[in-house]
């Protein structure tokens, strides 16, 4: 006896924008890759809680209407009040509602070794090292969320800094989703830093409050021997907005990947991180915070794969949970057989501030390799009664010393930035948010 | 000093031999026809003169089982199993049940003779003076013998093979079988439901601290059988019990299935202390044979204050598929679990447990040391889970992994799930192998690679081996340093 699979609505317009034909972008060279995805999304839809790696985020019930995939032409926006990296000087490439904007984007001048195509000039006929860089994240782990971008996207961004090169200001890629109409944005990076090079890459994440929509982008990241890469996101989308993003990225010998994620917004988040050390002697580090009130709901699911000797990975996750929210963490580091002299590290923390408040956590090793050093960690629970007790006990208001707390505890995760200016935004963004 | 002398002593003392129990036992026996079908599960229960609604009871569960999948989430893997191609009942041939010892095949005695386990009253076990142990021992299929039950009777205690209690306890069984392991639990738990064949039945009643440990030895024996025992365990009100648990198989090319069901419930201010020390045999170094031991073992807290302990030493079994768990559901109770799981060859160990915390100020404990070794491959897979109500529940996890060999691998699953604010729950985890420095530092006081690798395991377990019956800690003890010969150089 076979039931029948019924489609949820989310599902239906998926399925019928499939049906509207291919996409002409990129299918030229993307083609392969993308008739898999698309015959992915026909067949199995949208991930849900019988699949193990989202027991606890059921997509199919979560994204409860149709969205169907964004048409290339944004709204006109103003966007100058979401600015939240104002204080930062960088350069700015916007996307609306999931289209590139280049009147809304501050460019760079083509020094510091930059170059900057927009993903819809170039995917019809790729410069060669982004022929090899894009388009291998769908075909290496097969997620249904990457495969949704994958079928359907033709907006996004390709970057390369040139080997030897540092920027002389961050690249900040600005997001913004109006909502006008419930669809889903979807957008595309490439991102390659030569050999040697440097780069801040900060990413915003906003949208106009309460409007629904859903926020896919999937992001390739190459880092050359010795280049290092200091990746920021703040995700603060609508309150109604649903948050899917794939980081992938692949770690040459000696070079860094810094990430950071600070997740305040969307009703329901999905951060998937997928980090590979390629090369020996390549380090990655991959933090976060969350700052959830509501019926909030964010996932974070990393992979890290150490496929090489002598690497380190070093992951903090902060979560702060209140009202009804739902934190989830899920981290898992692969050792290989030959990555022997590894060092991998992971911390998962729920603070849990109301009754109703959840915190789940899958912390997994998985070790083929000998001479390791592994070690991960997990802890929930609610303030420390001694905690506030100290600083009640010197005069300091419940609520402030709450404040404090929760702000002391937030901030260590945000410690991991190194740029400073950025760094203060957060905080200031994190103190400012658990005010409110 | 005394502590590496006597590891020095046992490693040396046990010579090369790899596995000592596997010998076959040539006993005529009583076997139900090869295969599994409904007329096998009726054989089974006419075997054993069951009431009707025991066998209704098996009935249901097999026509369940003939509807489930065989889960495939554990980090094992093996060839299927064809379920029809074991003997699901072997017994070893008696005219009448044996009244009492001396009336047991001398056969049989001299097997367990030869296992060590003192079935005479007035036996000892082996290095241990004047502590008493009453044990039941299973062959193949049935018990042959369960000793001191006089003495037990005394004290109000019941310690039989499961078999028995159905007739003289109906009342009992009827109460609490299948109410901790439902009968549709998982497919393994599912097949047992159905073809259990024997199994130990403790009940201690109310205010009772049962005066000696009990435990049960199980024993596979014939070619081709599946062992399928059940376990139930009821400690009333204020009751204390400790139970051991050991198990041995001869050494075979085949494979071999074990899926036993164990179910304790705790009642209020209760405790039960279950410990295993598990030795089936894990199969050559090229991995042929060994026993897939697929075992669900559950816990009940029922009452308030109630504690259940499980101890665990799993060295044998080629593929290990075992969970023991704790449902914490009275206030205040507390469950705990210590484990040391060895691998190595090529045996498979896919281990842990579930703390389930439901009712208030619960509290639990999980230690984990799992030591892979060969081409082995081992995993923590473990759950904790506070309920909406449980405030103030508390959990305490701390999984280590030591890995000794380039080829062997160590996974750790741990599953966190926090519903309410109060509770607390701490997580911690570790691989490494064993440092040059340790090793160096027992070279040089004139060890050997084997004996330091003995030495610093039997360090590493120590947490869980303190917390065995002092009669098992010594045999455990003995049993990490077997189970690793051959691991290092």
């Amino acid at each position: 006896m076979t039931t029948e699979i019924r489609h949820t609505p989310a599902e239906t317009a998926y399925i019928e924008a499939l049906a509207a034909g291919p996409r002409s972008a990129g299918d030229a060279w993307f083609g392969a890759e993308r008739a898999a995805a698309r015959a992915q999304i026909a067949d199995g839809g949208l991930p849900h809680r019988r699949m193990e790696a989202w027991r606890w985020t059921d997509l199919r019930s979560l994204i409860d209407d149709r969205f169907p995939p964004s048409e290339p032409a944004g709204a006109q926006q103003d966007i100058t009040s979401d600015d939240v990296f104002k204080s930062v000087e960088r350069w700015v490439v916007a996307f609306v509602d999931g289209a590139y904007r280049k009147d809304l984007s501050d460019l760079p001048d083509g020094s510091g070794g930059i170059e900057l195509h927009s993903l819809e000039d170039v995917l019809d006929a790729p410069p060669g090292w982004l022929r090899d860089g894009l388009g291998q994240a769908y075909a290496q782990e097969g997620e249904p969320i990457v495969a949704l971008n994958t079928a359907f996207v033709t907006q996004g961004l390709a970057l390369r800094i040139g080997a030897g090169e540092t920027p002389a200001k961050p690249i900040e890629l600005r997001f913004f989703n109006s909502g006008s109409q419930p669809q889903t944005s979807l957008t595309r990076f490439a991102v390659v830093l030569e050999e040697g090079a440097a780069l801040t890459l900060l990413e915003s994440h906003t949208g106009a409050a309460d409007r629904r929509y859903v926020a896919n982008t999937v992001t390739e990241i190459h880092v050359h021997r010795n280049a290092r890469l200091q990746h920021v996101r703040l995700q603060d989308e609508s309150m109604a907005a649903v948050h899917l993003s794939n980081v992938h990225v692949t770690i040459e010998g000696e070079a860094d990947y810094r990430g950071f994620t600070l997740s305040a917004g969307a009703r329901v988040a999905r951060n998937q991180v997928f980090a590979c050390l390629a090369g020996e002697g390549g380090n990655v580090d991959v933090s976060g915070a969350y700052l959830l009130g509501g019926r909030q709901h964010c996932d974070t699911a990393l992979l890290i794969d150490h496929a090489v000797a002598e690497c380190t990975s070093d992951e903090l996750f902060k979560c702060v949970m209140d009202d009804d929210a739902r934190g989830i963490f899920q981290g898992k580091i692969i050792v290989r057989p030959d990555a022997q002299k590894t060092e991998g590290m992971q911390m998962s923390q729920g603070l849990l501030l109301s009754e109703r408040a959840e915190f789940d956590s899958k912390p997994e090793l998985e070790i083929f390799a000998d001479d390791v050093r592994c070690t991960h960690g997990a802890t929930s629970g609610d303030l420390d009664e001694d905690m506030m007790f100290y600083l009640r006990s010197r005069g300091i208001p419940e609520n402030e010393a709450k404040g404090l707390l929760i702000a002391a505890f937030v901030g260590e995760a945000i410690e991991k930035v190194s740029n400073a200016g950025v760094r203060e935004i957060l905080n200031a963004y994190a103190v400012n948010r658990l005010n409110s | 000093m005394a502590a590496v002398e006597e590891t020095v002593k046992q490693v040396t003392d046990l010579g090369v031999e790899q596995y000592k129990y596997g010998f076959y036992t040539d006993i005529e026996s009583d076997k139900a026809p090869k295969g599994l079908n409904e007329d096998i599960v009726r054989f089974i229960s006419a075997k054993k003169n069951e009431p009707k609604w025991m066998l209704d009871w098996r009935l249901e569960a097999y026509r369940r089982w003939l509807i489930m999948e065989e889960p495939d989430w554990a980090k094992v893997e093996y060839p299927r199993i064809d379920f029809n191609d074991l003997y699901y009942y072997s017994a070893p041939k008696k005219a009448d049940g044996p009244k009492s010892l001396d009336e047991v095949d001398p056969e049989l005695l001299r097997t367990y003779e030869k296992l060590g386990i003192p079935l005479k009253e007035q036996a000892v076990l082996a290095g241990v003076q004047g502590a008493k142990i009453a044990v039941d021992a299973v062959f193949d299929s049935v018990s042959v013998v369960t000793t001191f039950k006089e003495e037990l009777a005394k004290a109000g205690v019941i310690f039989c093979p499961i078999s028995e209690a159905v007739h003289s306890h109906p009342e009992l069984v009827k109460k609490y079988l299948g109410t901790v392991v439902p009968v549709t639990d998982n497919y393994y738990a599912t097949l047992n439901s159905a073809v259990f064949s024997d199994g130990s039945f403790v009940y201690v009643p109310e205010g009772v601290r049962c005066p000696m440990e009990l435990s049960t030895y199980f024993r596979i024996n014939e070619q081709q059988t599946g062992q399928f025992e059940r376990t139930l365990i009821i400690a009333e009100k204020g009751a204390y019990v400790s139970y051991l648990e050991g198990c041995t198989a001869p050494m075979r090319d085949e494979n071999q299935l074990h899926a036993a069901v164990v179910e304790l419930v705790c009642m209020d201010d209760a405790e039960i202390k279950y410990s295993t020390v598990q030795n089936w045999y894990p199969g050559n170094a090229e991995g042929i044979g060994g026993i897939y031991n697929f075992v669900t073992k559950r816990g009940d807290c029922r009452g308030a204050n109630s504690k259940i302990s499980w101890t665990q030493v799993e060295t044998g079994s080629a593929i290990t598929w075992k969970y023991p768990s704790c449902i914490l559901r009275g206030d205040n109770s507390r469950g705990e679990f210590y484990s040391i799981a060895i691998s190595n060859g090529r045996q498979q160990i896919d281990s842990g447990t579930k703390m389930l915390h439901l009712g208030r100020n619960t509290s639990s404990r999980i230690i984990s040391k799992g030591i892979s070794a060969g081409k082995s491959s081992n995993t923590y897979r473990g759950l904790v889970n506070a309920h909406r109500k449980a405030g103030g529940a508390r959990n305490y996890t701390q999984c280590d992994s030591l890995l000794i060999g380039d080829k062997c691998s160590a996974h750790t699953v741990p599953y966190i799930e926090s519903k309410n604010a109060s509770a607390v729950f701490e997580h911690e985890a570790t691989t490494s192998k064993i440092s040059d420095d340790q090793m160096f530092y027992c070279r040089q006081r004139g060890l050997d690679e084997e004996e330091a690798v003995a030495l610093i395991v039997n360090g590493f377990c120590r947490e869980v081996l303190q917390q065995l019956p002092m009669e098992f800690a010594v045999e455990a003890q003995k049993l990490v340093g077997i189970s690793l010969e051959g691991s290092v150089g």
